[in-house]
């Protein structure tokens, strides 16, 4: 069974990065059944986010091997992946997991959303003017995933892998809306 | 004629331009056609084929949910103007990706126009409104260089859609362009419009919402689910 964490390509979640990477967390999962973490940590300019992930792996003593930006390590029978960001991230890793643990962010919770996976969001408190706090409730009200602290993440995993969350399914608009809408205007600028 | 009739006149002849101007501020304002804005055409004219459409990719998730709405459209028969600000090198990488994988074969040519921000990384804010007259400065010289002016132009909320949008509509009042403008509010906005919002949609033709209640809020606002 495997887990994929989203923390953002833009602005790195580093307190997502540091709950995913600590030692509890690695234990915890694993005892609920994990064999696989998948881990996206992130695109920000200059490679911090790279420095940042590589930091937080260092600090919960995992071994690791790092072949361009992309890590790999284990932890008992938990095999662990980490990578900064992938330009297809719903065909090459969304649609091969089990369950998606994901910062906030619309375009990531659609992607997930989108391909019927179990989704766990996590908020990041410490981004000004958070629209994403209503963005996650109103999708946890419609059953669509839901929310969890860093803290209570690995509990959250446990409990989707063992009731087997029933969620429901995500419905987009009729996708031929906005191409009427632009065919109207371009009609009405003639 | 007495002096008074004289000076009655001289005033009504000085206020004729700023009646003239105000009549041609409500012809165009779409707040005040709002019945004839809602409209869908399944067909696009054959004329109508090579118009411009100017899509602004404003940063991270702005960028991230444009793109994703797009996925849904097909601009095959457009040319297109995609907006960047300078030095956003992956929204210029998501749209170029978008071009090769959507737009390989459209006999119409895609470009790329860049605007340079009002403000660098790590400079402070002397003053706001130095800045916003700037950030209006340059998106002017921008559009300024561009060979024809784009019939649609597509925004979803950045604070650069704000000067953009103004200019634009500027020069439609001023019978420059014929620019309309279709703005569409983020996800992550569910119970308040965005600054950009709120002061757009005046000017917006279209006002599109992607949560249910905040149409409800606003006469304008159309709902029909989730663009994404």
């Amino acid at each position: 069974m495997s887990v994929l964490i989203l923390t953002g390509a833009t602005v790195t979640f580093r307190s997502l990065i540091d709950q995913v990477t600590s030692k509890e967390f690695i234990t915890d999962i694993s005892k609920a059944g994990i064999s696989k973490l998948f881990i996206q940590y992130g695109n920000e300019s200059a490679n911090k986010s790279q420095i940042y992930f590589e930091s937080s792996i260092k600090k919960s003593g995992l071994l690791y091997e790092n072949t361009d930006g992309i890590y790999n390590s284990k932890s008992g029978s938990l095999q662990i992946l980490a990578f900064p960001f992938s330009s297809d991230i719903s065909g090459e890793y969304i649609e091969q997991v089990d369950i998606v643990v994901s910062h906030a962010g619309t375009g990531s919770i659609i992607d997930v959303l989108k391909l019927d996976k179990p989704l766990i969001v996590v908020v990041n408190e410490s981004l000004m003017d958070n629209h994403q706090v209503d963005v996650a409730n109103e999708f946890k009200k419609l059953n669509y995933c839901t929310i969890s602290t860093c803290s209570g993440l690995s509990n959250e995993v446990a409990r989707i892998f063992k009731e087997e969350a029933k969620f429901d399914k995500f419905e987009s608009c009729s996708s031929s809306v906005m191409q009427s809408v632009i065919y109207n205007e371009v009609k009405l600028a003639h | 004629m007495n002096s008074e009739t004289k000076l009655v006149l001289k005033v009504a002849i000085g206020l004729l331009p700023f009646f003239v101007l105000a009549i041609r501020l409500l012809s165009i304002l779409p707040i005040l056609n709002a019945d004839a804005t809602v409209g869908f055409s399944e067909i696009l004219p054959k004329d109508c084929k090579g118009s411009n459409v100017m899509v602004l990719l404003g940063s991270g998730g702005h960028t991230g949910e444009m793109i994703r709405i797009l996925e849904n459209v097909d601009l095959n028969e457009f040319s297109r103007t995609w907006v960047t600000s300078s030095g956003d090198s992956k929204s210029i990488l998501k749209c170029k990706t978008y071009e090769e994988d959507h737009l390989s074969g459209s006999i119409y040519s895609a470009s790329f126009l860049s605007l340079h921000r009002a403000r660098s990384v790590g400079e402070p804010i002397t003053s706001s409104i130095k800045n916003t007259l700037l950030s209006f400065y340059y998106t002017f010289q921008a559009v300024y260089t561009l060979p024809n002016l784009p019939s649609v132009l597509l925004l979803n909320g950045p604070g650069t859609s704000v000067p953009l949008a103004y200019i634009l509509f500027g020069l439609r009042f001023l019978g420059l362009a014929n620019t309309r403008i279709i703005y569409i509010e983020s996800l992550a906005r569910v119970n308040s419009l965005s600054l950009s919002g709120k002061l757009l949609l005046p000017i917006s033709d279209r006002f599109i919402v992607q949560w249910e209640q905040l149409s409800m809020q606003y006469k304008r606002a159309e709902y029909y689910g989730i663009l994404l």
